[in-house]
């Protein structure tokens, strides 16, 4: 077998060549290059549904950040996790919104299939990508200041959030139509909540109903106001506000299986240690007597 | 025919004669490095090249995905955990019973187990992505976690394996040091430092045969509870397949099985290639192991009957889904061929005596070991692959797990290691002890005095 090898490569050199370069070739191909997709015609002529405006953007560059991005890059250049292709180049821009959406559905190797995914978000995600592909128009970002009110007063808990914005005299006025996020402070990972969907109306001002039972230590909870806008620097507030609920059982100091080293249940340190010590002793006691065994035989 | 069909008992060989079979093999001059141990140490250079790459490029280097986090190496992890567990069943259980037949073959057992409880240890190491981090287990791990009580008894019961491999082997080592004067010196020094200046002496057998004792019963609880706690890793979780209240047992049943597959499978490789041996293992002792290991894989097959039809009647929602998985769906040819070949099969056969003739119960412990092997994967990673939410929204490949080169490799090597710690281990040490063989001919004070007097005389 090896020799039948050998002559096979080892005598030819025009075998070897061949070789090599199919070899290379191959790997120059799986470095750079996806093999094209078999889209239908019927997905290939589907029309997006959608009309491409503010709150479709912010929601598509939203859901791709979530799903695409850690693969694709922040910018859509593929130079994520995994190389993924370029939604930058001419071949991706000059496909049709349909093959796109047909590719996404799909999925392929490494790309996951989004078929369980609402398609509408699809179809704001695709939006959104076409932007990556246009040169940025350099905007100058403007500035803004958040300020944080609740109100308790018709028995619901509502938080408000009022931006402005700094005009270019240094004055302040009621920044309209921008995207705010609300969050909770939690352990790990900020809690959204109010939904990823608040604008701010004519006034600047964007309210949203605070969740019921939360809960806080001593009931307090840091509530966080974050500007979310193409147009706008980041900027955000945090505020602490006692409308949180204490969960008592959160903090005590009970022994309990989930905690941690300091609070195992004496039951379960009683029996480990005690296995452990058990058998210790037992091998302890054996060593000993190997030691009298050796000493037995000294000088014999 | 009738060397080997004598009963040992009553063959009263000398001592001369016994020590000079059993330590045949250690004196034999023959070059060092046979072509078995060569193919052992290829197999382990190419693990460990496979691992090197995995330490630096990361556990993506094998089919380990987000379901299936565990996947061949935790697998293998409990293969290796119940194959070691033989050495309690064969020598603990065995011995305490004071069943004769079982002496020679005693070390067989303790030897495999300690190869395999120590690559079991390994083998976790080798599914870590952070290695160096393995001492966190230790100063931060929560008393809580099953790991953790993993991790102890593993190392608990490699101690106590060692301990229990040694003790037994002093005199025999002494027999050595005062008989292989031609070894070189390392090999002289090692035998003299673990003889324990041992001369045979009324006080010097009481200690040990006391000490020997404690360990044959402080290893039976261990042992149970290695298994115990490893099934527990799974048992644990409420999680289709693994969420059972006879997993401990399940576990135990299987290892005694597969545990004395492994036995026979020595034992036979032993007696066919060492002549001189089949004085003592005889096919005497093919037939009773094969009964043992009826005995085992019948109770095996009855956990195996409660785990499945159980749950099978029942066929809640996932766990029907994970069992129609197995019984008919993409798992199904495997776990068939576990089932019948690795069980059903086995134990039909062996009930009959043709079969548990050397060759034959050979090769069904082969079939037996290989599918024990199956089964600890079917254990494994079938459960991983029907979490609680359905699996959306990842690649296709992370639907199934097919093992990658990577890992095919550092588990071949771990394997490797086994069989080459046993292959040197009987380079230094006689596989079968000289005296309880010396014991079992009425000679009953196989000091080392009567050793050399005997050899000495021609
Ligand atoms: C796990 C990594 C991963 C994630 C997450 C991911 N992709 Fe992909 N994507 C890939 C890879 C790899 C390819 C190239 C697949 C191929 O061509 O075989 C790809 C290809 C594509 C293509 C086709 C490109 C072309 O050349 O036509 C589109 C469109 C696409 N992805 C969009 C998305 C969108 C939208 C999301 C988020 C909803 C997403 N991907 C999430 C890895 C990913």
């Amino acid at each position: 077998m090896i020799k039948k090898l050998r002559i096979m490569i080892g005598t030819n050199k025009k075998n070897i060549l061949a070789l090599t370069f199919i070899f290379s070739s191959l790997l120059v191909l799986a470095s750079t290059q996806f093999p094209p997709w078999d889209v239908p015609v019927e997905a290939n002529d589907l029309e997006n549904p959608i009309t491409v405006d503010k709150k479709n953007l912010d929601a598509g560059k939203a859901f791709f950040d979530l799903s695409c991005k850690a693969c694709h890059g922040a910018t859509g250049l593929g130079d994520g996790a995994v190389p993924s292709g370029d939604f930058t180049t001419k071949a991706f821009t000059g496909q049709t919104d349909g093959a796109i959406f047909w590719k996404i559905q799909q999925g392929r190797g490494l790309m996951p299939s989004f078929k369980a995914v609402q398609e509408t978000s699809l179809w704001q995600a695709i939006t959104y990508i076409r932007t990556l592909a246009a040169p940025q128009e350099i905007v100058a970002m403007k500035n803004a200041t958040i300020v944080i009110e609740f109100d308790e007063s018709n028995s619901k808990k509502l938080i408000t959030a009022k931006v402005y914005e700094t005009l270019e005299n240094g004055e302040q006025a009621p920044a309209k139509e921008v995207k705010v996020n609300f969050f909770i402070k939690r352990y790990f990972a900020d809690m959204l909540i109010g939904g990823s969907n608040n604008y701010t109306d004519d006034n600047g001002s964007v309210s949203i109903s605070f969740p019921e039972g939360v809960p806080g230590k001593e009931g307090k909870l840091q509530v966080m106001a974050k500007l979310d806008d193409s147009g706008f620097n980041p900027a955000g507030l945090t505020e602490e506000v006692a409308w949180g609920v204490e969960k008592a059982a959160y903090w005590n100091d009970d022994r309990q299986l989930w905690k941690n080293n300091d609070f195992v249940p004496l039951w379960l340190l009683i029996s480990f240690f005690g296995v452990i010590g058990g058998i210790l002793i037992a091998i302890l006691y054996v060593l000993l007597q190997v030691v009298k065994i050796r000493k037995l035989g000294v000088g014999r | 025919m009738s060397a080997e069909t004598t009963d040992i008992q009553k063959t009263g060989r000398s001592l001369k004669e016994i020590t000079s079979d059993l330590l045949n093999p250690i004196r034999s001059k023959k070059s060092s490095v046979s072509l078995w141990t060569m193919l052992l140490v290829f197999i382990i250079i190419i693990g460990v090249y496979a691992y090197i790459y995995q330490t630096m490029t990361g556990l993506g280097v094998t089919a380990m995905r987000d379901y299936t986090s565990w996947g061949m190496y935790i697998g293998h992890f409990v293969f290796l955990v119940a194959v070691s567990l033989v050495g309690s069943l064969v020598t603990a259980i065995l011995k305490l019973l004071e069943i004769k037949w079982a002496a020679p073959i005693t070390r067989i057992a303790e030897i495999i187990a300690v190869a395999a409880v120590a690559l079991a240890a390994i083998t976790i190491v080798l599914d870590m992505g952070r290695p160096d981090r393995v001492l966190n287990i230790f100063l931060h791990g929560r008393i809580q976690s099953p790991i953790v009580w993993d991790v102890t008894v593993v190392n608990m019961y490699l101690l106590i394996s060692v301990i229990l491999l040694y003790l037994p082997m002093i005199p025999d080592i002494a027999i050595m040091r005062d008989t292989l004067t031609d070894r070189p010196k390392w090999q002289r020094k090692m035998y003299k430092v673990l003889a324990l200046n041992w001369r045979g002496t009324d006080e010097q057998w009481r200690l040990l045969k006391r000490s020997i004792r404690i360990m044959l019963i402080v290893i039976m609880p261990v042992a149970f509870a290695i298994h115990t706690v490893t099934s527990w890793l799974f048992a644990v979780n409420s999680r289709a397949g693994w969420d059972s209240t006879i997993f401990g047992p399940y576990f135990v049943a299987g290892a005694f099985m597969v545990g004395a597959a492994a036995v026979i499978a020595a034992m036979y490789i032993f007696w066919a290639t060492k002549p001189a041996y089949k004085k003592y293992i005889t096919s005497k002792h093919f037939d009773m192991m094969g009964r043992l290991l009826v005995l085992t894989g019948l109770v095996y097959l009855y956990f195996n009957v409660n785990e499945y039809l159980v749950p099978g009647f029942k066929m809640q929602k996932l766990d029907g889904q994970h069992l129609m998985d197995l019984f008919v769906g993409h798992e199904a040819p495997l776990f068939w061929a576990t089932q019948i070949g690795g069980l059903i099969l086995p134990v039909f056969l062996l009930c009959f005596k043709k079969f548990r003739k050397p060759l034959p119960i050979f090769i069904i412990s082969i079939f037996v070991i290989f599918f024990a092997w199956t089964k600890r994967l079917l254990i494994v990673i079938p459960t991983l692959l029907t979490p609680t939410f359905p699996i959306q929204n990842v690649p296709e490949s992370w639907h199934h797990y097919i093992p990658t080169y990577y890992e095919i490799a550092i588990t071949s090597m771990t394997v490797a290691l086994v069989l080459l710690i046993i292959t040197w281990f009987t380079k230094y040490f006689p596989i079968i002890p000289i005296w309880e063989m010396a014991k079992e001919n009425g000679h009953d004070n196989p000091h080392e005095k009567v050793v050399l007097d005997d050899i000495e005389k021609d």
